[in-house]
């Protein structure tokens, strides 16, 4: 009967949603309005009176108009957003050489190809586009670019002479390692493709960027290394790409949301790397990066559970110790998930489960607590995920205050006034340390966040409950897919020749294929009989 | 129907095995040691094995003839609208049947093993939800859970009979055949029923990728289940002695209570609630979808997913109401089962296989059989 009342209920619920999130049937897009599309005019004055209105009120634009000379008058201005761009270059490169050297050229410019002459032989910039709309003049201002009009030329050139203030590359904070590159994405898309352009000198890593978000006209660029990657993931992220309609996109987040596949989900289908190695090292196996300006976080598709247990530092050690860790941390998986609703449930149901001097101690340990051992650790998870989120958004220099005071209330103090058991302040502490282990941040917190459902679970069936949750969390991983690829892979479907970066790192000479489906083009990976050899020492005879 | 689910011939052979022996090793030591004492395990590789051997050929003979089509959709083909229909909704509410009774099995032992105080219906809700979920999942779903749950199945089975390894007395087993070959026939009445469970496939033939390989994954999934099923018979009788292993309800739930390895791994039985539920809700995830499926081709219905619900309420209400008790459900399944499932595990496949052998032999080719001519022509 619950069942069937519950789907019911469900979809009324899906109706009462619907109307409360109603959209607005908005034709008009999100309401940024670009008006007509107006052609430049080889009149400068008009041309500028235009962009004037376009940028009316806004401080940070900033015209300004002078003589070309010497001894020719012809009129010309540029634009450009004040901060965004290499003012001294604009200055030594473009207006000096406008104002005092352009009359000096022997040649002349004159009718049709007088936009051509400009570009070729008096504006010494390396990249210079001809914009003939006015829409297009306004985005590249925007962008960063510096527009110069001419009189009597219809089009404006958009040169590039950005420059901002960015962010140093620093270690990322979310991904640390030992061995390894430390550099990180920063802020700046320019510097995010040339960290990985670094990495991967090929023509074949393609960079293809669109703008997305009406207002924030966010670049973003797919990122993917031709004839490795199967172009079906490539094509299904561009069309879930352009599908996107927002006003703006701030982070990386805001995409994730708009093409995962399993929106409702607490598992991640898509990944997000803070690290160009890692970034790279998707691209090498067929992942397709995408990457948003304004943003330290990548993205990478398709992504399986497994590779969110992977981290870059396991391709650097060597790999006995890599695959040690690998081990490491599918036990802390197990650990971060399943050891407070364990320790429920054994304490609760299952006692006899426990050796007798092991039953004794914790007994002992709980006598004179008020609780059940489900409210128990109800309360001492919740106050670690609490000065947890404490410790993240306290400023730095205080959030060491706040561990400190969290440490001695919870675990000094609760146990001396007999609050809690000093086996649950062990059990949570190691919870918390094995949840730190994973290297995925937002595969981490679907652990997180599942834990309690599985502890009311233990706390009410035992383990009984605990399975009937586990079971429930492998059929939705089962069913999961992202871009194409089955989640659980490659344990299930099994693919045996991908285990060998699985539960081990094999060594890399054994790495001799790309993982199946993801790098489905070009599966070898490297050439057979890597196996580094040291030669044969030739024993010499003493004399 | 979405056909372009497809599962490969191993993971079939691995989600019949779980299906059959998920219930199997917990229910059979004891009828078995009942009826053929301390022959018992004889009944279970011998008799059962050739029986499974034989409907699993059945029917992926008879699936062969309709490479793209599951059992209630050929039926009417082969023996004419409304006797095929008839044929179909037999089956439905046969897999429906089967269904309540594997999801009372898992709730009594669960209550009476576990959780005394907690209603059946709490069990049964929560096995049937999590069915409902992985059915509406789909067939590539079911398997895939499988797979996870396969290993964990063996490993704690073989974990089970090797632990108690140091209390076996070989002396239990002897002497052979000690009232001829009878008891040993007797006792394989009811292995068989649940051996003949494999029937299942004639809904899931249609999934497999190469169906060229069902007959041979389905024969292997037999033998598989034949050791599976044999080895807690086997190691019951060596642990305890036929007798007291026939007063037992679970004698593989004391094996597992008998385990102490170093008086530190003791009192495994938890462990078994682990594989238990595992294996239960794959099994009667699989019984699930069959029905679903049966339900939905009866109708012809070309998504199955509306009939999750309705078909899973009425497996949860039959589950509650067909036995008053763990006894009366026992009695039924020693007693009842095995005849009323011989009939569709090997009965009306084995019919429709003759007609379909007939009819094809004979020529006759109605408009009706219009698929024959297609096999002819490819």
């Amino acid at each position: 009967m619950t069942i069937i009342v519950g789907d019911i209920m469900l979809n009324q619920w899906k109706k009462l949603l619907k109307k409360v999130f109603h959209k607005p049937s908005n034709t008009q897009g999100t309401g940024a309005d670009r008006g007509q599309d107006i052609p430049v005019s080889a009149d400068l004055a008009q041309n500028v009176a235009c962009l004037r209105s376009v940028f009316d009120r806004c401080s940070d634009i900033i015209v300004r108009e002078f003589d070309v000379g010497p001894g020719i008058s012809l009129r010309a201005a540029i634009i450009y957003v004040d901060g965004l761009v290499n003012k001294k270059m604009l200055s030594d490169d473009l207006v000096k050489t406008l104002m005092y050297e352009a009359g000096k050229l022997k040649e002349k410019a004159s009718g049709k190809n007088a936009a051509d002459f400009f570009s070729e032989k008096l504006i010494a910039f390396t990249e210079v586009k001809h914009q003939r709309s006015m829409n297009d003049l306004v985005d590249s201002v925007l962008t960063g670019e510096t527009i110069l009009l001419v009189d009597g030329i219809n089009s404006g050139f958009a040169l590039s002479a950005q420059d901002w203030v960015q962010r140093g590359l620093q270690e990322p904070d979310t991904e640390t390692v030992v061995k390894g590159p430390r550099e990180g994405f920063n802020e700046n898309l320019q510097t995010n493709i040339m960290l990985i352009r670094r990495r991967i000198k090929s023509s074949g890593l393609k960079f293809e960027t669109v703008k997305i978000g009406e207002y924030t006209k966010t670049a973003v660029s797919i990122c993917y290394l031709e004839g490795v990657v199967n172009p079906k993931t490539v094509g299904e992220v561009k069309k879930r790409l352009e599908g996107i309609k927002v006003d703006g996109i701030l982070e990386s987040g805001y995409i994730e949301e708009l093409i995962e596949d399993a929106p409702l989900s607490l598992f991640p289908t898509v990944q997000s790397s803070e690290r160009p190695d890692k970034v790279a090292g998707g691209l090498l196996e067929g992942q397709v990066a995408i990457m948003v300006d304004t943003t330290p976080f990548m993205l990478l598709v398709p992504v399986t559970f497994p590779q969110l247990l992977q981290a870059s530092e396991d391709y650097y050690l060597r790999w006995p110790f890599a695959s040690f860790i690998r081990g490491i941390r599918f036990v802390t998986l197990n650990i971060a998930l399943l050891l407070p609703p364990l320790y429920i449930a054994v304490t609760t149901y299952h006692q006899e489960m426990l050796p007798t001097p092991l039953l004794i101690s914790i007994a002992a340990a709980r006598e004179g607590v008020p609780f059940p051992a489900f409210v128990e650790a109800l309360i001492m998870e919740t106050t670690f995920e609490v000065l947890r989120e404490a410790g993240v958004r306290l400023p730095r220099n205080i959030g060491q205050a706040v561990s400190i005071v969290g440490a001695l209330v919870i675990g000094q103090s609760a146990v001396t006034a007999g609050l809690v058991s000093p086996a649950m302040v062990i059990v949570v502490a190691l919870t918390a340390i094995a949840s730190f282990t994973l290297p995925s941040y937002s595969g981490a917190f679907a652990l997180r966040v599942l834990r309690f459902p599985l502890m009311a679970l233990a706390a009410g069936l035992g383990l009984f409950g605990i399975m009937v949750g586990l079971l429930a969390v492998l059929i939705h991983l089962s069913s999961l897919r992202s871009f194409g690829m089955s989640y659980l892979q490659p344990l299930t479907p099994t693919v045996w020749r991908d285990f060998k970066d699985m539960f081990l790192r094999l060594p890399w000479w054994m790495m001799d294929t790309r993982p199946k489906l993801m790098g489905k083009m070009n599966t070898v990976r490297e050439e057979p009989g890597q196996k580094p050899k040291a030669p044969k020492r030739v024993r010499r005879t003493m004399k | 129907m979405s056909q372009n689910e497809k599962v490969a011939g191993t993971q079939m052979m691995f989600l019949l095995v779980t299906t059959v022996a998920a219930t199997g090793f917990l229910f059979l030591p004891a009828i078995t040691a009942e009826v053929a004492g301390h022959d018992g395990w004889m009944s279970a590789l011998l008799g059962a094995t050739a029986f499974g051997l034989l409907v699993g050929l059945v029917c992926t003979k008879l699936g062969g003839y309709f490479p793209d089509k599951s059992f209630v959709e050929y039926a009417p083909v082969l023996v004419g609208k409304y006797p095929g229909k008839l044929v179909g909704l037999a089956y439905l509410l046969f897999f429906i049947h089967i269904n309540s009774i594997i999801i009372r099995e898992f709730g009594d032992f669960l209550v009476s093993a576990f959780l005394p105080e907690t209603p059946i219906l709490v069990f049964n809700i929560m096995v049937l939800t999590l069915a409902a979920m992985a059915v509406r999942g789909g067939i590539e779903v079911i398997a895939r859970v499988n797979q996870f749950v396969f290993p964990q199945f063996f490993l704690v089975l073989a974990a089970l009979v090797f632990l108690t390894i140091e209390e076996w007395e070989f002396g239990n087993l002897l002497p052979l055949l000690e009232y001829g070959i009878k008891p040993v026939l007797a006792g394989s009445v009811t292995p068989s029923a649940w051996r003949g469970e494999v029937v299942v496939i004639l809904m899931f033939l249609p999934y497999l990728n190469k169906p060229a390989e069902a007959a041979k994954s389905v024969a292997a999934a037999v033998l598989i289940i034949a050791v599976f099923l044999t080895l807690p018979i086997l190691a019951g009788v060596l642990v305890f002695g036929s007798e007291q292993e026939a007063h037992f309800v679970f004698p593989t739930l004391e094996l597992a209570r008998y385990v102490n390895v170093g008086d530190f791994l003791q009192r495994l039985e938890a462990i078994i609630i682990i594989v238990w539920v595992a294996g239960i809700t794959v099994k009667v995830a699989v019984f699930y979808l069959a029905s679903v499926l049966s339900a939905s081709h009866l109708v012809g219905l070309s998504d199955y997913r509306p009939l999750v619900y309705p078909v899973g309420i009425i497996t949860l209400v039959y589950s509650i109401v067909l036995f008053d008790n763990s006894r009366e459900l026992v009695k039924f399944l020693a007693e009842y089962v095995p005849y009323y499932a011989y009939i569709f595990e090997l009965g009306i496949p084995m019919v429709l296989l003759v007609i379909a052998i007939i009819r094809r032999k004979g020529g006759k080719l109605s408009g009706q059989t219009k698929f024959f001519q297609k096999d002819r022509g490819s």
